[in-house]
């Protein structure tokens, strides 16, 4: 009983210690992408190529003061970062990384992944709602109407490919794309996915929660220190949560792309590694490239546009998998 | 062990969900509903139906209650008459508590929950085959409740299309700009020079 507590305690471990420094590093990799992209050079100084610059800004965080606003609610003030960090991580829980190689080889994988990123807008709407902040506030409002409009679609979209895969364990659905990723004939979906999960992370170009140019930086704004860093902590934890999600929905998991043994003898987690890395890339891309949607733009893609495509698209898997059934 | 661990839970739900009713802050008091929630949601894990756990939290933790704290937050209501309502709603939530007791109560005594014919050979099926939950619900709604899932999937589409024809009562003054019409907007006709 003890022995099997302790052997949970270090899986984990070994989750979660390499997420961390792999959130740590997703910041540098963002910082020196972007620099790439609008051609500067990104952080340099703090050690070789810059590369101590995430624990250099993480000492800053940790150091620096924790501010209360004076009629702040204190308990869910200090609670919602808690709880948007918490999220970030517990959905790591089922997440396999390899074959066989997870916490938690449940049933209802898929299900539990969308109630975990569909909780992540409580730690938003709660902090706006305690800075008792008109900006924080707003922010707040924003997110929360974002994130639900496009949970719909996604949960959609996860609908479609569970029907093609015939199981809610994640380990089988990456097992069922040995033939043929998903990408392939859910194409389209693959895209809306990928739009909708940058609208759900609150990542450019639908980063209206924390509008600069309107809200400041919206629900966050009343935040300092690590308060402050556990939310930025869980947003890039979050980014790699729904990548990696997209990776096992879509680009099949561990397996390699095609079946040569070469391939074959490079271990799958690396595979994952580079899929997820690669989506990762997209999300970065994107903030540098577009500019950010208007409010009401971003309500009528989310339930003109992608909601009825993905109902249709529903309906047509659902016609093609029972036409090649009989 | 589970038996404890039962206990323990039904105990926070028990009294999260009174602190619904008597914390004087409504943010708060909504907060508590969403934690009364998420442990149902584990007293189902508890009894291993998994798939229930997990719709309880995605549809009434991540979509309702977000909604409710949505509007409750922005009505911004006073503590002062949330407390008046009290003593005139309660005779009605007395009514409504005593049915569901009554409701409760005939469940239990009743010798067994009647299932249809074909479902009670199809309970000893999934019995041996032993299919996990999600399998055997959907066995069960898609052949045996199918009407009765029809209907309530109904109800839902006639509440949405009420819930959309109440908000459009303004149809003749709408504020929205259609994209098209912003897309074709030619600066000939927009940009005067006086």
């Amino acid at each position: 009983m003890l022995l099997d507590i302790l052997i949970i305690f270090l899986k984990i471990l070994l989750i979660v210690v390499p997420l961390l420094l792999f959130i740590a590093y997703l910041t540098y990799f963002e910082r020196k992408v972007i620099g790439a992209i609008q051609l500067r050079k990104g952080p340099n100084v703090v050690g070789p190529f810059g590369l101590f610059q995430p624990i250099a800004d993480g000492i800053k965080l940790l150091t620096k003061e924790t501010i209360f606003p004076e009629n702040s609610n204190k308990l869910i003030f200090i609670f919602s970062p808690i709880l948007t960090f918490t999220l970030a991580l517990i959905g790591w829980a089922v997440i396999p990384i390899d074959y066989k190689i997870v916490l938690a080889d449940i049933n209802v994988g898929v299900m539990y992944i969308f109630a975990v990123s569909s909780l992540g807008v409580y730690g938003i709407i709660m902090a706006g709602w305690a800075s008792n902040s008109r900006y924080a506030f707003l922010g707040a409002l924003r997110s929360a109407a974002q994130m639900i409009s496009y949970e719909v679609s996604i949960g959609l979209i996860i609908i479609s490919v569970l029907i093609t895969s015939g199981s809610l364990n994640l380990t089988e659905i990456v097992m069922k794309q040995q033939n043929m990723w998903y990408v392939i004939p859910h194409f389209p979906m693959f895209i809306i996915f990928f739009i909708s999960t940058l609208a759900e992370t609150n990542r450019a170009p639908f980063d209206l929660p924390e509008a600069e140019s309107e809200l400041v930086a919206g629900y966050n704004v009343e935040y300092s220190s690590m308060s402050f860093g556990l939310f930025f902590l869980g947003e890039y934890g979050n980014m790699i949560l729904m990548s990696s999600m997209s990776t096992i929905l879509f680009l099949g998991g561990w397996l390699p792309p095609v079946d040569i043994s070469f391939f074959e003898n490079i271990p799958g987690f690396i595979w994952f590694l580079l899929k997820v890395t690669f989506l990762l890339f997209l999300f970065l891309w994107v903030r540098a490239t577009l500019p950010r949607y208007r409010y009401d733009q971003l309500m009528r893609l989310g339930w003109k546009v992608f909601l009825p495509l993905s109902l249709a698209w529903i309906i047509l898997t659902s016609s093609v998998v029972i036409y090649f059934q009989n | 062990m589970i038996l404890y661990f039962f206990y323990f839970f039904s105990f926070i739900v028990i009294l999260s969900s009174f602190l619904v009713i008597f914390v004087s802050n409504p943010v708060h008091s909504v907060l508590f509903l969403i934690f009364t929630f998420f442990n149902a949601a584990i007293i189902f894990l508890i009894f291993k139906a998994e798939f229930l756990a997990m719709t309880l939290l995605i549809v009434y933790v991540g979509a309702v209650a977000v909604l409710f704290l949505f509007v409750v937050m922005m009505l911004n209501i006073s503590e002062s008459i949330i407390k008046e309502g009290f003593l005139r709603y309660f005779p009605f939530g007395l009514l409504l508590i005593s049915i569901f007791l009554i409701e409760l109560f005939m469940i239990f005594n009743s010798d067994k929950i009647i299932f249809p014919e074909s479902g009670l050979i199809k309970i000893n099926e999934i019995m041996n085959l032993g299919m996990d939950n999600t399998k055997s619900l959907g066995l069960f709604l898609y052949t045996d409740y199918f009407i009765i899932f029809q209907i309530s999937g109904f109800l839902l589409l006639l509440a949405m299309i009420g819930a959309i024809v109440l908000a459009h009562s303004d149809l003749k003054n709408p504020k929205s700009i259609s994209p098209i019409n912003q897309k074709n907007v030619d600066k000939k006709t927009i940009i005067k020079l006086n």
